[in-house]
């Protein structure tokens, strides 16, 4: 079988689809893209199903030798991208020549590019999904990040079914690239004091070098009364306040039970732009009411064809 | 008669219903309920967090209602079948030397006891799983002495070394991975929690006892090879 040859492999390439939902009760995380509205647009831009597996790049990418044709496509982070060379466009599909050396660069804007390639990048299948939880290191390529050396296997057989409705860089930027997150009352708000609620929602918080796919850990206001909470369930996207006043923001690896209370929960809408804060990014919260979340959401699904979106369904 | 809800139900964010066990009422109903919520399986329901007293139910918002996902709850009857086996009881090997518990003199302290004594105190317990989260294979073990109840450290660490033993509030645990955690670290442990190729992949299950048998760091390190 033709592979890519991984001659580097940038700060943190995993291979990443749209996660594995539905065994938190075993402590396995969902994982997958952290950015998964790019990894759709990718998918989309070549025909895939929205869930193909494609490689999540972050901050600084690698550099990948085909030893056989493809069609890839970019999206996410703004990552200058070369051919042989020369320069090649993100949001497009892309012939790639066996031979063909595929270099990425530092990202210009945003913190994670997504290379999706025609027919999904080949991964077992580990509870149904291809995503590497890095910190179990569960699934992907060996459960971690590409490395010099390494050889991925390039799917089989060439592509059908090119989109012609796909949404366009423009249009998807202000869904990914953000500095105010809309969120809805957490677990925990109301034990929170109305003065450390406003102090929360009228900061500026700063993205701290304890970023990660994981969590993301923001520097600023403290807040004064920290509730003490019993271990429970949390999803990405929930802001924890820490004993010390401190916010974080669990994400896609989250760890699945916390026992810090949860101020407030960033509106799924917006959840794919925080796979784009990279440190020393700046960032506000603003409070908007559930029916304005679901709109946002309903506003973004309108960016892809119907037709596109899998069933869900809880996997026995 | 008017039966209580064992429930209280709360929103966390714009797709997840906080389900919270009233007080007083055993943690067994959280598991009976999680059980029957995965058989029922409504429509939209994406997975289900269980908690030391709650259950974290996260839904597509754009297929399924709160409210509708509550009723469905509601209408749930935790299954009552009684099962006859004894639980499965777990003997798992931690070295509590100095080296593989870098909190273990200060909770002694901070309790007024002796190293000695805590060691004693937390290995002589029995302990139940009531449910697995936060890691893939971490068990929530209750049963911890209440004069060994200590609380969370004020932030977490960045990183816990695979097999830390653990103690907060009245749980123990033990880290299967290396991870970020925020409980306080009174030993180690050689013992596999979680393993893909087994069926379930998980060492412990839900309503099993564990106790803790004291070893030497030279133990460690052979049942470690």
């Amino acid at each position: 079988m033709p592979e890519v040859e991984v001659i580097r492999g940038g700060l943190q390439t995993t291979i990443q689809d749209l996660g594995r939902p539905g065994f938190e009760h075993l402590g396995i995380s969902p994982s997958g893209a952290a950015d998964p509205l790019s990894l759709r647009l990718g998918n989309l831009l070549l025909g895939n199903r929205e869930a193909a597996a494609a490689l999540e790049m972050t901050l600084s990418g690698p550099s990948l030798r085909f030893l056989g044709r493809a069609t890839i496509a970019l999206a996410g982070a703004e990552m200058a991208a070369t051919l042989d060379g020369q320069a090649c466009a993100h949001g497009q599909p892309i012939k790639v020549e066996a031979g063909q050396i595929l270099e990425l660069a530092q990202v210009r804007r945003g913190c994670r590019a997504y290379l999706a390639i025609a027919g999904g990048w080949p991964a077992p299948l580990t509870l149904g999904s291809c995503s590497t939880h890095c910190e179990s290191r569960i699934g992907g390529f060996f459960g971690r990040g590409l490395r010099k050396g390494d050889r991925l296997p390039l799917p089989p057989g060439p592509v059908s079914d090119v989109r012609l409705s796909c949404p366009r860089l423009d249009e998807v930027a202000p869904w990914i690239f953000r500095s105010t997150f809309r969120v809805t009352p957490g677990a925990h708000s109301h034990l929170f004091s109305h003065a450390d609620r406003q102090r929360f929602l009228n900061s500026e918080f700063t993205v701290t070098d304890r970023c990660n796919r994981l969590g993301l850990r923001l520097e600023g206001v403290a807040l004064e009364g920290v509730p003490a909470v019993a271990s429970m369930g949390v999803s990405n996207g929930s802001v924890q306040i820490s004993s010390n006043g401190k916010a974080t923001i669990l994400f896609v690896e989250q760890q699945l039970t916390g026992g810090y209370p949860q101020i407030a929960t960033i509106i799924t809408a917006d959840l794919a732009a925080l796979g784009q804060l990279r440190p020393r990014d700046r960032i506000r919260f603003a409070a908007i009411d559930r029916e304005q979340a679901l709109e946002e959401l309903r506003a973004q699904a309108q960016l892809f064809p119907a037709d596109f979106f899998q069933k869900e369904r809880l996997p026995p | 008669m008017k039966v209580e809800k064992p429930w209280t139900s709360r929103l966390a964010g714009d797709s997840a219903l906080l389900l919270e066990l009233r007080p007083g009422l055993p943690r067994e109903i959280a598991t009976k309920t999680h059980a029957s919520i995965l058989r029922a399986r409504p429509v939209g329901l994406r997975s289900v967090l269980p908690g030391s007293r709650s259950l974290l139910l996260k839904f597509d918002p754009l297929r399924l209602e709160p409210h509708a996902l509550a009723a469905h709850v509601d209408a749930i009857e935790a299954s009552t079948a009684h099962d006859h086996r004894p639980p499965r009881q777990h003997s798992i090997p931690i070295c509590y030397e100095a080296t593989f518990a870098p909190d273990l003199e200060e909770v002694a302290a901070e309790k007024g006891l002796k190293v000695a004594d805590v060691i004693e105190m937390h290995s002589m317990s029995t302990y139940r799983v009531d449910f697995l989260g936060f890691m893939p294979g971490f068990a929530y073990l209750s049963g911890l002495p209440e004069s060994l109840r200590v609380s969370r450290r004020s932030e977490a660490r960045t990183n816990v070394p695979a097999g830390s033993v653990g103690i907060a509030d009245l749980m123990t645990g033990i880290y299967p991975v290396e991870t970020p955690g925020g409980w306080r670290l009174i030993g180690r442990s050689p013992q596999r929690l979680f393993d893909l190729d087994q069926d379930p992949p998980t060492l412990f299950q839900p309503g099993e006892l564990v106790r803790f048998a004291p070893i030497s760091a030279a133990e460690f390190r052979r049942i470690k090879r």
